[in-house]
């Protein structure tokens, strides 16, 4: 999954303005961040790649960007 | 485990009790903010659930089993084997299945024990009643299933208090020589233990004032260490990892595809993830049961009491290709294919407080 199309599921699921959601965005500073998106986007990352990520590595992100590091990781783990 | 196929158990018959009080979610806005409780309720597909307040969980399986024997005209000392599938027994000891038994009136020569399971608790009981039926000279089992789990949640807590319910269940098995083999697979993954457990009150942790003690971890969600504790999204990822598995399993011994399947009666854990399980299965959602709206998820009793609810005519009418799937706490996980015959299917018995049992002892 590209960068741009990570993005672009994270602002679908959270409801946010398309072309807003910036890499060092804080997770926990977005209103509709919770465990309920965290599901979600868990779903929509395995739907889409495969990689079930893990909910205890999901939880030490700080930002945007370090989620989608750890899709990054997952991915090379699993090749 | 791999597959492991049964070949003499016929079941004869399912009924089911829940308490007569409901508690609609909406009622809950002066605990949780009402646009929090439509989203939850939304996703969960729950808009309300049978509570009991003193109600026990043996007395709901009683009032099922009553039923259950009666429309079976089965005597009571024609039962080899009771089984009592639970976490909310009535006491630390003795077992509840012992209660049962002298409630029911079986013989002495009946066997009966608990198995404590929640979510695979009712799948993982016919495979244990399967497996007597298949290999010794037990010909009736009487399993009783069903948690009063809206007992064990913070009322305080969003994420348990909006999805639990309480029911209880009775299931009629008998040995049959003609009976169609059930493929069961049977699975557990104990290092899952701390994602989905009341911490507290036992012997680990045994109860104390502190224990009791509220604690707000967020907003929303504030619960002391005896009531459930639940990890959304660790239950989620456990039920992609091993259920999708399980299911492909079962089939492949069956011989069957999910075009062929007839009906699929998962645990009743939540609308949204059981929608993704099917989506991760092939399996198409019209052919899954789906009681969460007016129950809730009922733990244990989830299968037996979608059965009963919303299934009944079907089962009692013709045979059908069943795939039934346990799997939540513990993580333990049990699931089975079958070919049903037509069966006896009560409708639920409404169960009100005053119909709990007092024991002798007590008064």
């Amino acid at each position: 999954m590209k960068r741009h199309e990570f993005l672009q599921m994270m602002e679908e699921l959270l409801a946010i303005e398309p072309g807003t959601l910036s890499d060092t965005q804080r997770l926990r500073e977005l209103e509709g961040w919770g465990s309920l998106a965290v599901m979600e986007c868990m779903a929509q990352v395995e739907e889409k790649t495969g990689i079930l990520l893990q909910p205890k590595k999901i939880a030490l992100c700080e930002t945007v960007s370090d989620l989608y590091q750890l899709l990054e990781e997952s991915n090379q783990a699993a090749v | 485990m791999s597959v492991h196929v049964c070949s003499h158990a016929q079941i004869c018959g399912i009924a089911s009790a829940v308490p007569a009080e409901v508690q609609t979610n909406a009622q809950r806005s002066d605990d949780f903010e009402p646009s929090w409780i439509a989203r939850i309720s939304q996703q969960i597909g729950v808009q309300e659930r049978r509570v009991a307040r003193h109600l026990c969980t043996s007395d709901l399986c009683y009032a099922a089993a009553k039923q259950l024997l009666s429309s079976l005209s089965w005597a009571p000392d024609t039962i080899d084997v009771l089984l009592f599938v639970s976490q909310t027994p009535d006491y630390r000891l003795p077992a509840t299945a012992c209660s049962l038994q002298g409630r029911l009136g079986l013989s002495k020569h009946c066997v009966a024990f608990d198995i404590n399971l929640g979510c695979s608790g009712y799948v993982y009981g016919l495979w244990i009643a399967a497996q007597l039926l298949s290999s010794s000279r037990i010909r009736r089992i009487l399993l009783l299933v069903g948690d009063t789990a809206s007992r064990f949640v913070s009322q305080q807590d969003i994420t348990t208090a909006l999805l639990f319910g309480d029911a209880g269940t009775a299931t009629a098995l008998e040995f049959d020589d003609d009976a169609s083999p059930m493929f069961f697979d049977v699975g557990t993954d104990g290092t899952g233990e701390s994602h989905l457990m009341i911490p507290a009150g036992g012997y680990r942790q045994p109860s104390q004032e502190h224990t009791k003690t509220p604690i707000a971890y967020e907003a929303n969600k504030v619960r002391s260490a005896e009531d459930l504790w639940m990890d959304g999204a660790e239950v989620f990822a456990f039920t992609l990892r091993e259920i999708p598995k399980s299911i492909r399993s079962v089939l492949a011994s069956a011989q069957w595809t999910t075009e062929q399947l007839d009906v699929f009666v998962p645990h009743q854990a939540n609308a949204w993830m059981l929608q993704q399980l099917c989506k991760r299965v092939g399996l198409p959602a019209h052919k899954m049961l789906n009681s969460l709206q007016h129950f809730g998820n009922t733990s244990s009793a989830s299968i037996p009491l979608a059965m009963t609810t919303a299934l009944p005519s079907d089962l009692c009418e013709r045979s059908l290709r069943l795939l039934l799937s346990g799997f939540g706490v513990g993580w333990s996980w049990a699931t089975v294919a079958f070919l049903s015959t037509p069966m006896i299917v009560l409708p639920p018995v409404y169960l009100e407080e005053t119909e709990r049992y007092q024991p002798a002892w007590l008064s």
